[in-house]
């Protein structure tokens, strides 16, 4: 649930917001809202109300109230004048017809009902309130707010009010408001007919002149059904209505029709006001209770996923792994031949075996792709009589370098008894998938460290000189040991 | 109803992007770190997606698999019923010296017993190495639903043909390719159906968790239309007065307009984002339209319309020098048949009245500005442009805007609600007369209702 007074505030921000962007001194709010829990809707309205400068706004809120409440007042005068004036209007004469008088007293209550109902049926979409009273008091309060109001949201609380008269809260209200307001006229009209039927003398009297007698008899009859049935006044006798006919009256009946005139009056006048009214108010009051926030306004939207409790963080199981020691690989001093050179998980076809390494010889002994070719090449390695000057692992740069490969070459390594060096290729292919090059090329450092080698960088498509050199010297360099 | 919480483990050889399908899936950009290199995730983490408060699914992001072939093989040597998977997978897990040896591997093994499916997230560039394989039988011992998930496959160098075939000749048959990169929006939604038809007992799951994402999209979408419209509507209305002769005044009505409308774009913009959770400093690594937030090029530097392919149209600098802002009183009728057409149709009796007003000011010797055609339209269109990349970027379940849309927005007559702007300076905020006025708001939504529209044909 949320008030009135929440809501305006809420809605006025949010149209602030919506034209003249979030404010970006906001984080306190959030804060204050977030911690606020509740609905959506009252997160949203806790950060309204936290935000800095709202107490004017519900000051503001607060003044328009007022003015509603004053121009309530003056419409309940206006009501009673109204009705002061029928009145007076009905018993012009010290003759009064009663059916005249009548139709002048209750016909435009009863016409302006018949419209609210219609217009409140017909127009039950738009939110309007089928008064025209409402029609009234809206647009005064869209002129007048932004001049009497004076926070800097003034124009917005003033769109908000408007806003609320058209939800279905502003829309019972004006209708209460509306009821109201022909209960004060018919008040006017019932307590100067009351004033005056008190202090003067009056003839009151019916007529026709193209009906039958009785038919107005069976008419009085019938109208007289309500104020009898609420006890208003006894059941008309058709003697006694048939006497009220124009020049036949007798001076005791004066005061049994000014009271029939004044229960119809009552009945017709202020009953179905009374009724509907009190009705509105009940409505209201529920409408009020089922007050909520439009939350697919985009000022709104844009706030919620962030004043909604954040997301569970996400859980870290396990402690981290340990990073595998770094091994010390030394070429023996019995080394001779020619280095070894093995393939691992290459990128090339078998027709591109074995490879050239510029300005080098090497035995290639074979390439492992799988699990199968694994051994044989470990019994190789192991086969050989004295140990190589170095093993050269070609490996891809594509392959992101794993465990299961620092294993394998650790096998490798240890099999030819021999120092490791990783050569990796296919760089350029790399950057062709938007690869960082210099990135992997670190992460193979880091693992052939960690196998007791090391790794250099050979792009066989375009290898440069400085590539060259650097295996040239890694070769013989270990060899001067 | 309790719904059943569905586990999943998001398993897969290393650096394949396996957290980048569990960002793309809890639509959280912050999770978790995503580098293009191995062993980024080094622990398993987990991360509950929820709705209403209701843990749904429990989404666990793993270290990489790495060395598989030796694991295979230990799990070989082991004596005992060859067949029974879990079983052997189980002792792996009590072999303390094993554990030591395959820590990696153990964690994710330890954890799929606790799953309830794996998704084997495979990088299609990669040959069909027998590594992977062994990665596939190793995880197939723990007896549990796989969906093999192929990352990638957009990059020119994809073997998504390949894989598919060596994973049908392993019995995997559950594949589905989902770019993380691209993030195509339908994806996300084919793999909770094709999650559903694995397992059925979570099909109530995982429906709520589809439905809560397509209310929550079709909300945000609603939302940013109406934000669009609200804008369009302002801009449309907005109005500036001056005396007729006063030149300096002119010029000076003319920056005010430009101004206000770059103003009341980027609130528009902004709302935009944050409605996508696009925090500021995103801009740059999701490449939006955008540079810092905001339209690189000027609304009314009418190079931007030709970038954008939008006509400039006859009375664009009609007031010369005034733009795309038109000056309704030089210009005559500027606002052009087309408008005052559609003005008869859809403004009824508000032509009258403004042209009546129109009349009282040239005689009181005002004169009017207001933002052109051209300029509504590019206003219109690159917000939703930029409405439509947000919404692939954060894969809502939105087809992407289609050129029906383009075609009204380039070249067609603007929406009825926009014309009849154009009679409604009140409607306009950027306006000194706006007030608060049921037209408008129905406007707007006969303008969203027009642009949604526009988008579901």
């Amino acid at each position: 649930m949320i008030s009135t007074s929440d809501w305006l505030v809420t809605e006025a921000v949010r149209i602030h917001e919506e034209r003249r962007g979030r404010r970006d001194d906001d984080e306190a709010a959030m804060t204050v809202a977030r911690l606020a829990g509740g609905n959506d809707g009252e997160r949203l309205a806790a950060r309204a109300r936290a935000l800095p400068g709202s107490e004017k706004v519900r000051a503001d809120i607060e003044r328009l109230r007022g003015l509603l409440r004053k121009l309530l007042l003056g419409l309940v005068i206006i009501g009673v004048a109204a009705g002061w004036l029928a009145a007076r209007a009905s018993t012009g004469a010290r003759e009064i017809d009663i059916l005249l008088s009548l139709v002048t007293l209750l016909g435009l209550p009863t016409l302006m009902l018949v419209l609210w109902v219609l217009l409140l049926l017909g127009t039950w979409r738009r939110g309007s309130s089928g008064s025209l009273i409402g029609k009234f008091l809206m647009t005064g309060m869209a002129r007048l707010a932004p001049r009497v109001l004076k926070s800097d949201l003034a124009s917005e609380v003033g769109e908000g009010m408007v806003g609320l008269m058209r939800s279905p809260v502003g829309r019972w209200y004006l209708s209460m408001m509306s009821h109201l307001f022909w209960m004060a006229y018919v008040a006017g009209a019932l307590l100067t007919l009351t004033l005056l039927f008190s202090v003067a003398q009056y003839d009151l009297s019916w007529g026709t002149t193209i009906l039958s007698e009785q038919t107005i008899v069976t008419l009085v009859g019938w109208l007289a059904v309500v104020p009898v049935w609420l006890g208003m006044m006894a059941p008309p006798d058709p003697s006694w209505i048939a006497a009220g006919r124009a020049g036949e009256l007798v001076g005791a009946q004066r005061a049994i029709w000014a009271h029939f005139l004044l229960a119809m009056v009552c009945a017709y006048g202020a009953g179905p006001r009374l009724l509907l009214g009190l009705f509105c108010c009940a409505l209201t009051w529920r409408a009020t209770r089922r007050l909520s926030l439009d939350l697919d306004k985009p000022g709104y939207q844009r706030l919620l996923p962030l004043l909604s409790e954040p997301p569970p963080e996400p859980v870290v199981r396990g402690s981290a792994p340990d990073t595998p020691l770094a091994r010390q690989r030394k070429r023996p001093k019995h080394a001779s031949g020619q280095p070894v050179l093995v393939g691992i998980e290459l990128e090339r076809d078998g027709d591109q075996w074995p490879p050239i390494l510029p300005g080098m010889d090497a035995t290639a002994l074979g390439r492992i792709d799988t699990r199968s070719q694994r051994q044989p090449l470990i019994d190789a390695l192991k086969a050989l009589k004295t140990p190589p000057p170095a093993l050269i692992a070609l490996c891809s740069m594509l392959r992101t370098p794993d465990a299961g490969t620092r294993r394998l070459l650790e096998s490798l390594a240890d099999a030819a008894n021999t120092e490791l060096i990783v050569v990796v290729e296919d760089s350029t292919r790399l950057k062709a998938r938007d690869g960082d090059r210099a990135a992997r090329l670190a992460d193979w450092r880091a693992l052939a460290e960690q196998a007791g080698g090391c790794a250099v960088e050979l792009d066989a498509e375009q290898p440069s000189a400085t590539e060259i050199a650097a295996l040239h010297q890694l070769v013989a360099g270990s060899e001067a040991d | 109803m309790e719904l059943p919480m569905l586990k999943i483990a998001v398993v897969g050889h290393t650096n394949t992007g396996k957290t980048s399908l569990v960002r793309t899936l809890t639509h959280d950009r912050s999770f978790g770190e995503v580098r293009d290199r191995g062993g980024t995730t080094r622990q398993i983490t987990s991360v509950m997606l929820e709705v209403n408060g209701q843990a749904l699914i429990e989404l666990n992001d793993t270290p990489g698999l790495e060395n598989a072939p030796e694991l295979i093989e230990w799990l070989d040597e082991l004596p005992g019923e060859r067949h029974d998977g879990p079983e052997r997978i189980e002792r792996l897990l009590r072999d303390g010296q094993a554990r030591r040896r395959f820590d990696q591997e153990c964690r994710v093994l330890e954890l799929m017993g606790q799953v309830d499916v794996g998704l084997y997230v495979i990088d299609a560039r990669e040959p069909v190495l027998e590594k992977y394989l062994d990665e596939l039988a190793v995880l197939g011992r723990c007896a549990r639903p796989l969906v093999m998930v192929l990352n990638f496959t957009a990059a020119a160098d994809s073997r998504e043909d390949q894989w598919r075939e060596a994973l049908a000749r392993l019995g995997l048959h559950s594949v589905l390719a989902f770019d993380a990169v691209v993030r195509d929006p339908a994806t996300e939604l084919r793999l909770f159906e094709k999650l559903k038809g694995l397992l059925d007992a979570f099909a109530p799951t995982l429906n709520a968790w589809m439905s809560e994402r397509e209310r929550e999209d079709h909300r945000r979408q609603g939302a940013a239309l109406a934000a669009i419209a609200d804008l369009l509507i302002d801009v449309a209305a907005c109005r500036r007065h001056y005396a007729l002769k006063n030149d300096r005044e002119r010029q000076a009505r003319l920056e005010d307009i430009r101004r206000e409308v770059r103003r009341r774009e980027q609130v528009c913009v902004d709302v935009l984002l944050d409605l996508y959770r696009f925090g500021r400093e995103d801009y740059r690594d999701e490449d939006l339209p955008l540079t810092d937030g905001r339209w690189p090029d000027d609304l009314f530097d009418p190079q931007t319309l030709a970038h954008f392919g939008i006509h400039a149209g006859k009375f664009a600098g009609a007031g010369a020098g005034a733009g795309l802002v038109f000056d309704i009183s030089t210009a005559g009728l500027s606002l052009g048949t087309g408008t005052l057409v559609g003005t008869l149709a859809g403004a009824g009796a508000g032509l009258a009245g403004t042209a009546g007003k129109r009349l009282a000011e040239q005689v009181r010797g005002t004169g009017r500005l207001g933002v052109d055609d051209p300029a509504l339209r590019l206003l219109a269109w690159r917000q939703l442009c930029l409405l439509a990349e947000l919404v692939r970027r954060g894969h809502a379940s939105m087809d992407p805007i289609r050129t029906t849309v383009e075609e009204t927005w380039k070249r067609k007559r603007l929406p009825a609600p926009l014309r009849k702007a154009r009679h409604h300076p009140e409607w306009s905020t950027l306006n000194r007369e706006s007030a608060a006025d049921p037209g408008r708001e129905a406007a707007i939504r006969a303008l969203v209702r027009s642009l949604g529209h526009e988008e579901e044909t």
